[in-house]
């Protein structure tokens, strides 16, 4: 009987079996194999040797020389009983084929560890790479795309289709005037969105969208009002200009401060024109006629300013005191427009003005202690302001004054709920029986001739472009660029909800034009301008990214 | 037209409406996605951080000499945990400096009266230090060393090391520098071209 000691020299315990056995488990641990391969590697480098790809299968083979015959035994091992003899050294050679293919496989098992992962990652690591130079082309270039060309398409076929019926609407005769502003209108889109991309900084989807909106606004204007759906084509194509000439400017401009102060000047000259030269319209004075330009309502080109002065003010000072000048500049722009009693829109550049401020500083109780603050002021308002007070009393309930203060409301609701689901068709049901169809109601108009499918679909058009804003904005590199955009999306974002939220009775009419589709030079002009800072900002950012593509 | 085919046509038309405006939004919903998910594929290719600012000095317990902390291509500098480089250090204030990338350069504004020194250039609150790979920073008893990342940038003077512009330390005072208005490339060429002078006389 051999020796016990024997028996643990001749089958290695726990430990050794170990060893081998991760060398057979190593094909699920390649870190550990190449870590192996390097460390080889290495040493033939310190050796003097030129280290190759062929070190890869040496390696295993210098292994399984250096292998005692022990170890060469299958990783099962003998019994316990068989083990326990010891093995005479003429017994490997008594069945050379069988004992040489059994003491080889660890050894397989070992070269294949090293060899498997080294060819994988290879393969992986090239895809992978290919895929990142694919992204990289994809991300930096300018070319079109198949759904915003689909999407510029569709637009232009809706309003060509829309144009087209209005103008053979009348029977015997084709309205010449209609087919002019389709051919003024279609090409305006598809050059917007599918040309000028190319050369100027415009944002495809977001003008695609823009694009749709206003398009529905010049084909049901001009289906319920052909003189103000021509007037809005004309503030469209110079919304256009206006907008190409902002993004250019936000794009290319890199000193603000200057056009902060200047803005900020304008801005309370433009507000307070209203108060000296304006006329009281509807219990407010918010609008000036000047001789060259014409009438327009000044709160809405200070949109603009107030977003600049609250971006720049809000970046680079980011303690309360720092960020005062904007402060002072948006309580003095609130003062001015309660003096012209215009509270819709002081109430949007309110909240404007506070969702900046815990954009930029994120500090929730100055910011609670601000809406608290504007509630307050709301509560001001209403005790001080009479046509406040009938708002708020048609709000809750309209059909107490159905024929004089209720009026306006009522219709509004009588014509959404009169559109159904697809609408009494284009031109068709009476949007003239409600008071301010054309630019406050404009959404209740749309219900009623398109019906409620297209207009919860319009709505769906508006989040799509403050999504793809806020994906724009967050992409900026800049503070300032950022809150720049979050600004644009929360004016847009809250009067859209403002003005819809008030048709339905949601909430008290405020007054104020629904974005892209009301009519109004003012209001066309400063939303298009809009659009164009967040295509500056787009550009920003992309020229920025291929700027790191470049230098990564 | 007839008035009667006139409303079916214009029924008609409300359906197409429906459906366009309808794939309109799925068009646009798609491609607002692709659009962001190629935004982050890309992004994450990319190096997040546009360089690092290495601890030179013997740091304390928290900070040890040697450690990398990422520098994001604007943010604050200070021992606050809201700074986005957070220094926890004796004689670094919480809120030291406001930094911003422009141009493969780092443009850095103190905040705090004691100010820093960039490569033994003291750095005044409300001067705007423009820094480059390699600059050593010192904040408080801290010496920092900037590496950028990008690789690509075009290659510099190498004896024109950091500099603060004479023109933003008259006009940006304490509590008035912009962080926005960074000096145009006009300007920089200008201040070069002066260095330059500068050294030429002193050659002299």
């Amino acid at each position: 009987m051999a020796p016990r000691q024997q028996v643990y020299t001749a089958r290695p315990k726990a430990r050794p079996a170990k060893e081998e056995d991760g060398a057979v488990s190593a094909p699920y641990k390649p870190q550990k194999a190449q870590a192996k391969r390097r460390k080889i590697q290495a040493d033939e480098k310190a050796a003097g040797k030129k280290a190759d790809s062929s070190r890869r299968t040496d390696a295993p083979r210098r292994a399984k020389e250096k292998e005692p015959a022990e170890r060469k035994a299958p990783r099962g091992g003998a019994k316990k009983g068989e083990a326990k003899q010891a093995t005479p050294p003429g017994r490997t050679n008594a069945q050379p084929e069988k004992k040489a293919k059994d003491a080889a496989k660890p050894a397989r098992r070992a070269a294949a560890a090293l060899r498997a992962p080294a060819g994988k990652p290879d393969t992986r690591a090239k895809r992978q790479e290919e895929a990142v130079y694919r992204d990289r082309r994809r991300s930096v270039s300018r070319g079109g795309d198949f759904g915003i060309t689909m999407m510029a398409l569709l637009t232009a076929v809706f309003e060509a289709l829309g144009l087209l019926l209005t103008a053979c609407r009348q029977t015997g005769t084709l309205d010449t005037r209609a087919v002019a502003l389709l051919a003024a209108v279609v090409p305006l889109g598809l050059m917007t969105t599918l040309a000028l991309p190319r050369v100027l900084p415009i944002d495809r989807l977001i003008m695609a969208l823009t694009n749709f909106l206003c398009g529905v606004s010049v084909v049901i204007l001009y289906t319920v009002s052909p003189e103000r759906g021509v007037r809005q084509t004309c503030f469209y194509a110079l919304g256009l200009a206006v907008m190409l000439a902002m993004g250019v400017l936000v794009s290319r401009c890199r000193h603000f401060k200057g056009l902060t102060l200047l803005s900020m000047l304008l801005g309370i000259v433009a507000l307070a024109l209203p108060l000296v030269l304006g006329e009281w319209q509807n219990g407010a004075k918010n609008w000036v006629t000047l001789p060259l330009v014409g009438s327009f309502q000044p709160s809405e080109m200070v949109k603009l300013s107030i977003v600049l002065t609250l971006a720049y003010y809000f970046s680079a000072h980011r303690t309360v005191f720092q960020m005062m000048p904007a402060i002072l500049f948006a309580g003095a722009c609130l003062v001015l427009l309660m003096l012209q009693r215009d509270l819709g829109t002081a109430l949007i550049y309110y909240l404007t003005t506070l969702v900046l401020f815990y954009a930029a500083c994120g500090n929730m109780p100055l910011t609670v202690l601000g809406l608290g603050g504007g509630v307050g002021a709301a509560v001001l308002g209403y005790k001080m302001f009479a046509h406040v007070k009938v708002r708020v009393a048609m709000w809750r309930n309209p059909w107490s004054d159905p024929l004089d203060k209720g009026h306006q409301i009522i219709q509004a609701l009588l014509a959404i709920g009169s559109g159904g689901l697809f609408g009494v068709g284009l031109g068709q049901g009476t949007p003239d029986q409600i008071p301010a169809y054309y630019n406050d109601f404009i959404f209740a108009v749309i219900c009623e001739q398109m019906g409620l499918i297209f207009e919860l679909l319009v709505l769906a058009v508006y989040l799509l472009l403050i999504a793809r804003g806020v994906s724009i904005a967050v992409r900026a590199r800049r503070s300032f660029d950022l809150l720049l955009g979050c600004g644009v999306l929360a004016l847009l974002g809250i009067q859209t909800f403002m003005i819809v939220a008030g048709v339905i009775k949601m909430i008290p009419l405020t007054g104020v034009t629904m974005p892209f589709l009301s009519y109004g030079g003012s209001s066309l002009l400063s939303c298009l301008a809009m659009v164009g800072v967040l295509n500056g900002i787009a550009e920003r950012a992309q020229e920025n990214l291929e700027e790191d593509i470049l230098g990564a | 037209m007839t008035q009667a085919w006139y409303q079916v046509a214009s029924l008609l038309y409300g359906y197409l409406a429906a459906g366009i405006i309808l794939a309109i939004v799925l068009l646009g919903a798609r491609k607002m996605l692709s659009d962001r998910n190629l935004w982050r594929r890309v992004r994450r290719a990319l190096p997040q951080a546009v360089g690092t600012l290495s601890v030179l000095s013997a740091g304390n317990r928290r900070l040890s000499a040697g450690t990398e902390l990422p520098v994001p291509s604007e943010g604050t500098l200070g021992s606050a945990h809201s700074c986005d480089v957070c220094i926890p250090y004796k004689g670094v204030h919480m809120r030291s400096a406001f930094f911003w990338l422009e141009r493969d350069e780092l443009h850095m504004v103190a905040l705090h009266r004691d100010g820093f020194m960039a490569d033994d250039v003291p750095v005044e609150p409300g001067d705007e230090a423009v820094l480059r790979d390699g600059a050593v920073l010192r904040v408080g008893e801290l010496k920092l060393a900037l590496r950028m990342n990008r690789r690509g940038a075009p290659d510099r003077e190498v004896d024109v090391g950091p500099y603060v512009t004479p023109a933003r330390r008259t006009k940006a005072q304490q509590g008035h520098g912009d962080g926005i208005g960074a000096p145009g490339r006009g300007e920089i060429r200008r201040e070069k071209k002066l260095l330059k002078q500068q050294k030429k006389h002193k050659a002299r």
